[in-house]
């Protein structure tokens, strides 16, 4: 399925900070929030969405699920512009859009089948508990209270109620969260099947690895603006961190900057017995002229993209600065809240 | 006005308040102030402090009616101070807001759900008083006077309800929802004689006399800016013989600005929140 799923064309929407003064205790001042976004979404296309803790991800996707509104700019939503003569804005975001949101905490006496009959409600949609829960790997647990649930199943739940009544358009905020290897793997297989039957979806995650080979389109935010909008291989080249090889090998480092003719060194590093090093745009033969010169060479790959290091290089601004760090395992996301989240 | 999915969500809460824990705690108090008080004052050798003795069935519920302030309205409280204040905790306020339902219908539902949650409880207690008085009594109500007194009962829970969930709209924490709802009911049940009193006394009434017309005269006017004192005045057009200088329209008017008032802010909230 193909065609405009969803366009923003110049949003901007800034969050209202409280400032009371003696004279108007009610008083708000422009905040953060988000700034001049264009962005295309086309149907059955997913797009990741990476930036640091408040960049601004949570506030877009509020706006795209028609929680918060827009102050300037348009919005077209299958090649039509929203119109406030049809109803508010927001609202016709809502009727079309699945909204999950970061970690929702169900609770209470309420089983599952009644949560997902309570927002069949809200949604105006008949729905099939049965049918969804099956399809988010819920079933066995649709009579369990949400007290019950763990929070990898409350994260399935969460994903159930944004698939109520077929949306055209899935935001999910860190859909990984709480989730096991194989559970993560099995809700980014769900991701990919209702991607080929059109449904676009934005997936916000700071599980950045794990997005790679996974999502059609890469959206680096960075303090409310769009830093970075395109493919993976895209925003690699144009960032200049395309076409990189590591090499690694064992005895003395070898005398790079004459084997490797018009490729660029960046960066290298010696132990006592290995040695390897990262190089650009080196030539064809550079790889034999280290092995003709006598080197053991023991690793050779390409440098796989690194969306950390693509928000760093689009930033111009270090890890640590940024506060994004990823953890080895990457299955554990550093959080930290800010006013704007 | 009501559609079926404000019916749903309306049910969905009162049937998780009536399970929850705070109702079993809260049931007993209710029985022992609702139809306790009912029993202690319908008693035929009651004798009331200033020597007031109860002797139809209208005064001895007027009496009663403390039971509901007291007991009802602080129950309402503690039913819904965490009406919308609990889900932006949890988010699940933020699965809902992105739902399509339009944000008023979404007040719709869950101030009902908030309100018979309270009201269905009291009410049965409210009706079982009735009957106790009716009983004890030997004597019969006219439907007017009936309906204006369970009218009166729901229009109170109404207005304690709405103000926790406006409360619960703005709160980030539970702390902050339950201690303005608390605090409300204080005020209106405890702090609002001393506020009538300094009025009255700024004003030059002789605040110390018994049954001085000017001070029955400001009482009766400023508890038109009471919930409990409105519900009072409503109470007491079912009474013959009772005067505070404010007519029954004026009673019914009030409760109307009460409950509009409220409910147009509630609504207001409801549709401009944010998670």
């Amino acid at each position: 399925m193909t065609g405009r799923a969803l366009e923003l064309i110049d949003v901007t929407f800034r969050h209202r900070i409280s400032r009371p003064k003696f004279t108007n205790p009610w008083f708000t001042k422009p905040g953060p929030g988000v700034f001049g976004l264009n962005l295309t979404l086309e149907a059955g296309q997913i797009i990741g969405l990476v930036g640091p803790n408040g960049a601004g991800k949570t506030t877009l996707l509020r706006i795209l699920a028609g929680i918060m509104p827009i102050d300037e700019g348009k919005i077209r939503l299958q090649g039509v512009e929203l119109d406030p003569k049809n109803g508010p804005i927001d609202r016709q975001l809502r009727a079309n859009i699945g909204h999950m949101p970061e970690q929702v905490r169900w609770t209470g006496s309420a089983s599952v089948n009644q949560t997902i009959r309570q927002f069949s409600a809200l949604r105006d949609t008949p729905v099939a508990p049965e049918k969804l829960l099956k399809l988010v790997g819920l079933s066995s647990k649709s009579t369990a209270t949400l007290d019950e649930l763990s929070q990898g199943m409350r994260q399935r739940l969460s994903l159930a109620v944004a698939l109520m009544g077929a949306p055209r358009i899935l935001l999910l905020d860190e859909p990984f969260n709480g989730l096991d290897p194989v559970a993560a793997k099995s809700v980014e297989q769900m991701i990919k099947q209702l991607s080929n039957q059109g449904v676009a979806v934005i997936i916000s995650s700071h599980q950045v690895s794990g997005l790679v080979g996974f999502i059609d389109k890469l959206l680096l935010i960075h303090r409310g603006q769009l830093v970075a909008n395109g493919s993976i291989k895209d925003i690699e080249e144009k960032l200049g961190l395309a076409d990189r090889i590591e090499i690694g090998g064992k005895g003395e480092l070898p005398d790079l900057a004459k084997l490797i003719g018009s490729g660029t060194i960046l960066e290298q590093t010696v132990d006592e017995q290995n040695w390897s090093c990262t190089i650009q745009h080196a030539d064809d033969a550079s790889i034999k002229n280290i092995v003709q010169a006598g080197h053991h060479i023991t690793e050779w790959k390409r440098k796989a993209p690194d969306i950390v290091e693509m928000l760093c290089q689009a930033t111009g601004l270090e890890v640590e600065e940024i506060g994004l760090e990823v953890q080895a395992s990457n299955m554990m996301p550093l959080k930290t809240l800010s006013e704007e989240e | 006005m009501f559609n079926t999915d404000i019916v749903a969500i309306a049910r969905q809460i009162i049937a998780e308040k009536l399970r929850s824990t705070r109702m079993i705690v809260m049931l007993p108090i209710l029985i022992l102030f609702i139809p306790g008080i009912a029993w202690g004052f319908s008693d035929p050798d009651v004798m009331l402090p200033g020597g007031v003795r109860p002797d139809n069935v209208m005064e001895v519920m007027f009496y009663t009616s403390l039971g509901i302030v007291f007991a009802g309205t602080m129950c309402g409280v503690l039913l819904s101070y965490d009406g919308i204040s609990k889900d932006r905790f949890t988010g699940v306020l933020e699965v809902k807001l992105s739902q399509p339902m339009p944000r008023e219908e979404q007040a719709m539902g869950l101030a009902l759900g908030h309100w018979l949650a309270i009201l269905i409880p009291v009410w049965a207690l409210w009706l079982i008083s009735t009957l106790i008085v009716m009983f004890r009594l030997e004597q019969g109500i006219a439907l007017p006077e009936t309906v204006a007194s369970f009218a009166s009962v729901g229009l109170i829970l109404f207005w304690y309800v709405i103000f926790s969930l406006i409360a619960s709209t703005y709160s980030r924490d539970q702390g902050t929802s339950v201690a303005f709802g608390v605090g409300m009911w204080f005020l209106f049940t405890f702090l609002w004689a001393l506020v009538t009193s300094m009025v009255a006394f700024a004003s030059g009434v002789n605040v110390g006399e018994v049954n001085n017309p000017e001070m029955i005269r400001i009482e009766g006017f400023l508890d038109l800016l009471s919930p409990n004192g409105v519900f009072h005045h409503l109470l007491e057009t079912n009474l013959a013989d009772v005067d505070r200088g404010v007519p029954p329209i004026t009673s019914w008017i009030s409760a109307a600005i009460w409950t509009v008032m409220p409910w147009l802010w509630f609504k207001s909230r409801m549709s401009r929140i944010q998670p």
